[in-house]
């Protein structure tokens, strides 16, 4: 059972997405609203995927994304954001985000979008 | 101050945006949306504010504060009922919750943020730069309140006020709204400077001559 790190901070979203993916199997085994609170929880929890926001409270995704990857180049992260950038889009997927989904969304382009990455 | 044929292209500009963050509306509340704009307005800001009944009752603002070379706040204004009807959309709850100031200022931080991102996609992607606004804070009061809280943030301070007015409509609700872009002259200069790099510059300068 893959270990999901939900790092958002809409408590709202965060409540959303947990319902859905619980719904649907998943295992989470967290919820972030910020940078401190997502490294926290990855060392200890060492989740299979990270659900990860752009938009954050201090560092934003993008760096958490970099930081991610320097500790664990074998993270795997879903970036789940609002924005939808073309200068945005190609720094995550250089940074190695696995996909990206954009907000709003339906719980099955979510379930979907994870079953990718995870494949 | 933007020149009429720079007013047309942001005016292009920001109905797309609007249709984009129309998508998005239809999407979160799974119904489909149809938006009647009222005149899209450029005043400076005592203009704006001073546009504003005075004794109208509070609303609900999300705040996005875009930094860098063209900062600007983005405010997305709705009316009480307006932000109970976009709670239930994000939530699936009703005005029955216990705590319902706190639900509906998290719906109202929420809806801005998907709605607001829509808007300044089209923006970013039509002008070839990175729009990345700050994560948005709730205002209360009336607009010309909400737009006193949001110059008194430190370090903004805006001259200048791109207003629309929205009425939503579908089915049997509607909802009314207030987009509200605030900037300053520099940021305004650049913007202008984006718009004439942009290819829509050249495509509206092509159609015209």
């Amino acid at each position: 059972m893959t270990k999901i790190l939900i790092v958002d901070d809409s408590p709202i979203l965060r409540s959303t997405i947990r319902t859905v993916l619980e719904r649907a199997g998943y295992q989470i085994t967290g919820e972030a609203g910020n940078a401190d609170e997502a490294f926290a929880l990855y060392g200890k929890e060492r989740p299979g995927l990270v659900l990860l926001d752009i938009l954050l409270p201090g560092e934003s995704g993008l760096d958490i994304l970099r930081r991610l990857k320097t500790m664990d180049p074998a993270a795997q992260v879903l970036i789940v954001t609002a924005v939808n950038q073309e200068a945005v889009n190609e720094e995550a997927k250089q940074l190695g985000a696995r996909g990206i989904l954009y907000k709003p969304f339906d719980p099955s382009e979510l379930t979907a979008a994870i079953a990718e990455v995870l494949k | 101050m933007l020149t009429e044929k720079e007013k047309k292209v942001f005016q292009d500009i920001a109905q797309t945006g609007l249709l984009e963050t129309l998508r998005a509306l239809s999407k979160l509340s799974d119904r489909q949306w149809c938006a009647f704009p009222r005149a899209f307005s450029f005043e400076t800001i005592e203009q704006a504010r001073a546009g504003f009944p005075a004794s109208e009752p509070a609303r609900f603002s999300g705040d996005l504060i875009l930094e860098g070379d063209m900062p600007m706040h983005l405010l997305c204004i709705f009316p009480q009922e307006s932000a109970l009807t976009l709670m239930y959309f994000l939530t699936g709850q009703s005005e029955k919750v216990s705590d319902l100031a706190s639900m509906q200022t998290l719906a109202v931080a929420e809806v801005s943020n998907i709605l607001a991102n829509a808007f300044l996609n089209v923006i970013a992607n039509t002008l070839k730069v990175r729009l990345l606004p700050r994560t948005p804070r709730v205002l209360v009061g009336s607009r010309s309140q909400i737009i006193d809280s949001a110059l008194s943030r430190a370090g903004a301070h805006p001259d200048y006020a791109l207003v629309t007015e929205l009425r939503l409509e579908s089915e049997n609700l509607t909802m009314t709204g207030t987009l509200c872009i605030l900037l300053d002259r520099t940021a305004l200069g650049n913007l202008i400077g984006k718009i004439h790099d942009s290819p829509a510059w050249t495509e509206r300068t092509r159609k015209i001559f």
